[in-house]
């Protein structure tokens, strides 16, 4: 019995070579997001870049003993282009007023991007609510026309002649005449002026009819008119103070430490004093760039980077594994260079955009930076 | 060998084969040394798991408790060291209209550890009171783990995403989606700690030199001084595992204290002990939090000045002994100060925060239960004066302890 017991208890020591049970934990995920990628399509007959722009984000070091506040020193705070434009924003009161300069650096650094962004967000908005503005007059316009073209082929003056009753018109061609002399108005105002010879209930239709047109087409001007002035022209004016925000805490910052923040390429918003602008050309599949060049104003040098002048380099336009179509590249100059990786996306139908990090070098600074650009449809 | 006395408890106090945090105990007081002259040689199997604890405020939890966290845009903000970084995440939740405390997700996971230490123990009756010993444990272990994340509701990821993509920033989204969908994973890489897997090894422990002292002896009452020296022998976790199975904690421990037998009857025996452990101060390399409530973190100092909280120990059982057959139950209590951690590289209150949760209580009860051949030897039924004994402890009460039992094999020869 003992022996029994002592073998049976050296097996179990001996039998002691234990495995943790396999686990799986179960994960719950959200529905998967489709990705926006641009369509070969929309990159057709791409040329001159709208606008762009490419800010460079200062080190916290930088910033030791500066103190910024975007609303000037003379200036009333509700008169102010910072209240003008970040009172437009749902989140405006959440924004940091600049920083003082007793603020931690880090603090400084966060603060400054985040003015950035919101401008940026800002800018945004503004250009969605005139655009949307401009489609609607756009739409508007098309129906004027639609409707202007309906009823000057419908009235059309045949055997016009000049005589006491004014620019008289014959409502229909003589019958075997295959080819009367006939004119079409060129718009229901000038079909407004001209005396066609119909009579009773069919003059009254006419009467009432151009009338209309014209009345439309005259309500349709004035709206336009009063659309451009109070609705889109403050929209673009905003969208420059916003800019003249971000513009002017870079500059000062540029004056504070002697250092580069803000580079700005010539674009259709922003020409240059030549009128050259930056372009980005694809080929007709959309898989391929014919052309890129930008011109770019550093602060010190206005230049154009282009990939046959060695400005650009390592240019790549793919697909990646996420399936975002990206553009990378980098630009040279002799006293800096930055590497880009634009992420391609079109947005609300307004445009083509290329948006993404970029990592900016001068010597011994490497700052990081974003960098945008736009394209009409 | 007739002459040996008849020995069924150890005479090494509880082995803490992995150093630094309490164990439960495996096996019971005894005063009791060896003869002069007289050897043993002991092997134990002690059987570990961890899959539950006590925590802090001695609720019982999944040791993968750490793993489940709620995922907020205040744990993106902080979990940002860029100022860059953080006004992006920043930017995007004034934009949604978010606070801070606004749930993305929670992180899940789950642990299942399974440790085996093979102890083989050789003592010797270096005088008729004096008993040396020196125990070498070897720690085989398995692991198994798993992470993931729930979106009960992915309000706030839409959200997320729907405005990264407005922006444009497409490569942002896709970054974000990915992060996302393994957060842990994701996290462990950005602050360079190896990746969680399951893993199978053995690594050596501490080894532990026990000298016990008998002081005073009569027929009721027996009374021995024991001291423990645990040197820093065992393989040391890594700071870059989050899991990790150690045979040791890279420092030296003294321990010291008494152990009093009182025999009721020729079979039973009522021992209590207490011992006190000093854990030396010493220099090792750590992650420091960056926050208070970090559970992983990028920040290291190798030379982090640490100071493991000191233990103490009271135990107490009853043994019963009747031709061979041996039964026994104890109670122990144990309790580890807090530890002290300190540095240079850091702020001093991020060191503060390692003390966290360090200090440690356990309250367990053991039951043994076993049979030894001394009185077959005795007889010439035997051929050798053998024991084996099978332990068992239930830990009752804890805090930052593992609750799992402990079980143990217990074989020992005299010669």
């Amino acid at each position: 019995m003992s022996n029994k017991i002592f073998l049976i208890s050296l097996f179990s020591l001996l039998a002691c070579g234990r495995v943790a049970e396999r686990i799986k934990v179960e994960s719950v995920y959200p529905p998967i997001s489709s990705i926006n990628t641009v369509l070969a399509k929309e990159l057709k007959n791409k040329a001159d870049m709208r606008s762009s722009s490419i800010v460079l984000y200062p080190n916290p070091s930088e910033l030791q003993g500066m103190s910024f506040d975007p609303v000037g020193p003379s200036e009333l705070l509700e008169e102010s282009g910072w209240i003008q434009v970040i009172s437009k924003l749902s989140y405006g009161n959440r924004l940091p007023r600049g920083f003082s300069s007793g603020l931690d650096n880090k603090e400084k650094v966060l603060n400054a991007v985040r003015i950035i962004l919101s401008v940026s967000d800002a800018r945004d908005l503004f250009f969605k609510q005139a655009g949307q503005f401009q489609k609607d007059l756009d739409r508007k316009q098309k129906e004027i026309d639609q409707m202007q073209g309906e009823m000057t082929s419908k009235y059309i003056c045949y055997y016009p002649v000049d005589n006491e009753s004014g620019h008289t018109c014959e409502i229909a061609s003589h019958p075997g005449d295959t080819a009367p002399i006939k004119e079409i108005a060129e718009n229901c105002n000038a079909l407004s002026e001209w005396v066609f010879k119909f009579t009773g209930d069919d003059l009254e239709r006419f009467k009432s009819e151009v009338q209309s047109c014209v009345k439309f087409t005259k309500d349709y001007k004035k709206m336009r008119a009063d659309v451009k002035k109070n609705k889109i022209a403050p929209l673009n004016e905003l969208r420059k103070l916003a800019k003249g925000i971000v513009t002017d805490m870079l500059k000062q910052m540029e004056l504070f430490n002697k250092q580069r923040y803000l580079l700005t390429a010539a674009t259709n918003e922003d020409p240059a004093n030549d009128d050259t602008k930056s372009q980005l050309i694809f080929n007709e599949d959309g898989n391929e760039i014919k052309l890129f060049q930008i011109y770019l104003d550093s602060g010190s040098d206005f230049k154009m980077y282009s990939l046959e002048n060695g400005g650009i380099q390592k240019l790549k336009w793919f697909k990646n594994s996420d399936g975002i179509q990206v553009l990378s590249f980098s630009l040279v100059d002799e006293k800096f260079s930055f590497d880009a990786e634009l992420a391609a996306s079109t947005r609300d139908i307004f445009d083509l955009r290329f948006v993404g990090d970029i990592v900016y070098k001068e010597g011994n600074i490497t700052r990081r930076g974003v960098m945008k650009m736009e394209f009409d449809f | 060998m007739k002459k040996m006395i008849l020995l069924l408890a150890l005479i090494l106090s509880p082995m803490m084969i992995w150093a630094a945090d309490i164990k439960a105990p495996f096996t019971l007081p005894s005063a009791r040394v060896l003869p002069k002259g007289v050897r043993n040689l002991s092997f134990k199997t002690v059987l570990a798991e961890a899959s539950e604890k006590y925590n802090n405020s001695s609720s019982q939890v999944s040791v993968a408790d750490p793993f489940f966290k709620n995922i907020t845009y205040k744990d993106m903000i902080m979990g940002k060291r860029d100022p860059v970084d953080k006004a992006g995440i920043i930017s995007v939740m004034d934009t949604v209209g978010a606070n801070q405390d606004d749930k993305f997700a929670q992180t899940i996971g789950q642990v299942n550890i399974k440790a085996t230490a093979y102890v083989p123990v050789l003592a010797w009756g270096i005088s008729k009171k004096a008993t040396l010993a020196v125990a070498v444990p070897v720690v085989q272990y398995s692991t198994n783990v798993d992470t993931g994340v729930v979106y009960t509701d992915p309000t706030q990821y839409n959200k997320f995403l729907e405005e990264l993509e407005k922006r444009g920033a497409g490569l942002k989204s896709s970054e974000f989606m990915n992060k996302m969908n393994a957060p842990i994973v994701s996290k462990l890489q950005e602050y360079n700690y190896e990746p969680l897997s399951n893993e199978q090894g053995s690594a050596l422990g501490d080894i532990k030199v026990v000298a016990k002292q008998k002081v005073f002896e009569n027929d009721l009452n027996l009374l021995a001084i024991q001291t423990e020296l645990t040197l820093p022998t065992g393989r040391k976790g890594s700071i870059n595992k989050v899991i990790n199975v150690t045979g040791g904690d890279g420092q030296t421990d003294l321990g010291a204290g008494f152990i009093h037998d009182l025999s009721i009857n020729e079979h039973l025996t009522l021992s209590s002990q207490a011992i006190y452990t000093i854990q030396f101060a010493d220099k090792e390399a750590m992650r420091i939090p960056e926050r208070q409530d970090s559970k992983l973190t990028p920040d290291i100092d190798n030379n982090t000045d640490r100071d493991l909280g000191d233990s103490v120990i009271a135990q107490t059982g009853l043994k019963l002994n009747y031709s061979g057959f041996n039964l026994g139950t104890g109670y122990s209590l144990q309790y580890k100060d807090q530890d002290a951690y300190e540095g240079t590289v850091y702020e001093s209150e991020h060191y503060s925060w390692l003390s966290q949760d360090t200090r440690q209580r356990m309250q367990g009860v053991q039951f043994v239960a076993g049979y030894d051949t001394i009185e077959a030897y005795k007889k010439g039924q035997f051929k050798a004066p053998l024991s084996i004994l099978f332990n068992y402890t239930v830990v009752v009460e804890g805090k930052n302890v593992v609750k799992d039992p402990v079980a143990s094999v217990d074989f020992n020869l005299f010669f």
